[in-house]
Parts: C-alpha cells; structure tokens; sequence
C-alpha cells in the first residue's frame, strides 16, 4: 500500500529529517548575516537587514529547539517555513539594489532549501515545491529584464540555473525513495 | 559481526544507493552541459575542450551505469575516481568559459548532491573542501587576469551554499542511518512520545 500523509511512516520522515530543512535555513541565515556585514550602504540599511536575520534565527531556533528536546515542528509549520525562506530568497532576487533578476546571486540560496525539502517530504509535494520554485524563478528573471533573459546568453544562464534547480528536487525525492525502499519492512 | 564489520556493511551499502544518485546526477550534468555549450557555441577551440570534456564524462558514466545494470560492485576508489573527475571537468569548463563570469559554477551543486548522499564524512570533508578551493583559485585568477573587483560577498555566498549541499545531504544520511541500525538492532524500539502522539492524533 502506497503511504499517505497521515501514515507513520510519513509522519516519522518529517519528525526525524526536519533538522535538514533547519540546517538549510541556518546556512541562509549566514548569508543574510554576510550580505549585512558586507552589502550594506548605510547604518540603516544594516540595521534593517540585521533585524531580518535576527526574525529568521528566532524562528529557526525556535524549530532547532523543538527538535533538540524530541519535540520538532509539524508538517503544516514547516511547509509554511519553507514557503517563507521562497518568498525571502525571491524578495532579494527582485528588490536588492546589488542586481535583480538574473544578475542576483541569492537564486544559489534555493538549492539548499530544495535539496532539504525533497529530503523531509513526499516525493509528490517535493516536486511541486519544485515546480513552484523553478516556475517563480523562471518569471521573475523573465518578467524583470525579459530583453536579457530572452537573448541567446539569457536562455544558456536560465536554462542552466532551471535544469540544475529542479534536478535538486528531482534527484532528492529518488534519494528520497530509494531510502525508503531500502528499510527493512 | 563484529562492529567493524557492520560499519564497512553500511558503508558499502549507503555507497550502493547514493552510486544511483551520483550517475543520475551526472547524466543531468552531461546532458544539460552538452545542449547548452551547443545553443550559444563559444569559439571552436574552446568548443573542441568542451565538446570532448563532456563526451569523456559521458563514456565514463555509460561505463558506470552498465557495471550497476550487471549488478556488479564497483570499486570504491572508482566511484571517487569518477567523482574527483566530475568536480575537475567541471572546473576546466568553467576556466574555459570566463571563470568567475560564468554560470557553470552551478553544476557543483548536483555533482555536491550526489556525494554528500554516498559518500562517507571523510570523503564528503574532502570532496567539498575540495571544490571550494579549485573554485576560490578560478575566482581569484580570473579576477586578477582581467583586472576585475574582487567580491567577497559573492565568494562567500558561494561558499555557504556548497557547504550547505554537503551538510544537508551528510545529516540526511546519517538520520537514515541511526534509523536502519535502530530497526535492525531493535524494530520494535518504542517511538518518542511526540511522535507516538503525532502518529496517533494523524
């Protein structure tokens, strides 16, 4: 019989590889941390992007703790973390004066976070995450310079970036399975 | 069996599993390399390297593959060999193609994936060490050929984002592989409380 969301097995998956989705984060959080050291103008630009890692350590901790004390976060909070960490990512990819759309560098950021989320869930949600990831991905690069993304060069960076996000996705969920089907029944 | 024994046992067998994940990995690195050198050729020495670069690659995984189709055990120091040449081949395809201005560099990241999954803490330690400084000489050369600006932040978040490839996968392993020693030495071990109450209220 094929597991569903609410078999045991299912729910032992997320309560014992949650912590690589926290692990993810934390990496991020580095990030964030460098870019307010290092990609910031003004006192108040480093002010406000320090606030926005010190938000995201809180949270992180928050679920690292719950974890640590064998008592983690359920699915529904760390689905909602997750598109979180998406809507952060694409926040810098499109408004961080250091480069928008294709010529951001935060859009590295979603390798991790989808590497760890096809790792903790189904296959069938890890690829839709996936699917939301590299389709949002691919919109905003287009929509914000469609004249660059669209020209021979563009469609090489994007098509490269594309295949070797969803490949994050794709090759964790078979990761994901082989793993399972290994366990002893 | 001794617990020697045992551990060489998961190695070889978390090496089995992740074997799949590393050919599948490289296939994608083949295949996309290989149509986008194609749709935007750079010039035709460069192409040459790239063209042959990849089909090396390409011969090596067939080889690979058909061993894992036969159901033979490939030689750990194969499965390494074959790994070290993805991360070279990747590097020289990025010296070729600008170094620090060009995108190749996100093909690390399946190539991290496979052996962050297969590969044991001292092989992953190694391997991600590894690439971290090929890359950071190819950025710092390239930089100082063309005269560039050097930036740190953009290194940086590179390096967290490799590391992170490494991390995640060698975590998820090692979970799998408490859970799998737990199972085999003890299968019906009580749950944790809050995941007995999780499955329950489910």
């Amino acid at each position: 019989m094929k597991p569903n969301r609410t078999s045991p097995e299912i729910i032992a998956d997320i309560f014992f590889g949650q912590i690589v989705l926290v692990w993810a984060r934390w990496f991020f959080i580095g990030a964030a941390i460098v870019l307010a050291l290092l990609g910031t103008a003004t006192p108040a630009e480093l002010t406000g992007m320090l606030l926005v890692a010190l938000v995201l350590m809180a949270i992180n901790g928050f679920i690292h703790a719950r974890y640590l004390m064998e008592k983690p976060a359920n699915r529904w909070l760390l689905l909602a973390a997750s598109l979180l960490d998406v809507v952060m990512i694409l926040g810098l990819i499109l408004g961080w004066r250091g480069g928008t759309g294709l010529r951001s560098q935060f859009f590295i950021f979603f390798y991790p976070l989808l590497f760890a989320f096809a790792l903790v869930f189904p296959p069938r949600l890890a690829v839709a995450y996936t699917a939301l990831v590299v389709g949002l991905y691919a919109l905003v690069g287009i929509a914000l310079d469609p004249a660059a993304a669209l020209g021979l060069s563009g469609v090489q960076t994007l098509g490269m970036r594309l295949i070797t996000l969803a490949a994050m996705g794709g090759l964790g969920a078979y990761y994901y399975r082989a793993q399972r089907a290994a366990r002893p029944a | 069996m001794s617990p020697k024994t045992a551990l060489k046992q998961l190695h070889t067998e978390t090496l089995a599993r992740g074997q799949i994940v590393i050919l599948t990995a490289r296939w994608i690195l083949i295949f996309t390399a290989l149509c986008l050198t194609l749709v935007n050729p750079p010039a035709m020495n460069i192409l040459r390297f790239q063209i042959g670069g990849i089909l090396a690659l390409a011969l090596a995984n067939f080889y690979l593959c058909a061993q894992v189709l036969l159901k033979r055990r490939t030689l750990e120091i194969v499965t390494y060999g074959a790994s070290a040449a993805d991360i070279a081949i990747i590097t020289l395809l990025l010296v070729a193609s600008g170094g620090v201005e060009s995108g190749i560099y996100v093909f690390y990241f399946p190539a991290l994936l496979a052996m962050s999954v297969a590969f044991p803490l001292a092989m992953i330690t190694l391997f991600t060490g590894g690439t971290l400084f090929l890359y950071t000489w190819v950025y710092v050369l390239t930089v100082y050929w063309s005269h560039g600006a050097f930036d740190w932040q953009a290194l940086l978040f590179r390096w967290l984002a490799f590391t992170a490839m490494a991390v995640i996968g060698y975590k998820f392993s090692e979970i799998e592989r408490r859970k799998q020693a737990r199972a085999s030495v003890a299968p019906s071990a009580p749950r944790p409380a809050a995941l007995a109450e999780a499955v329950q209220s489910a």
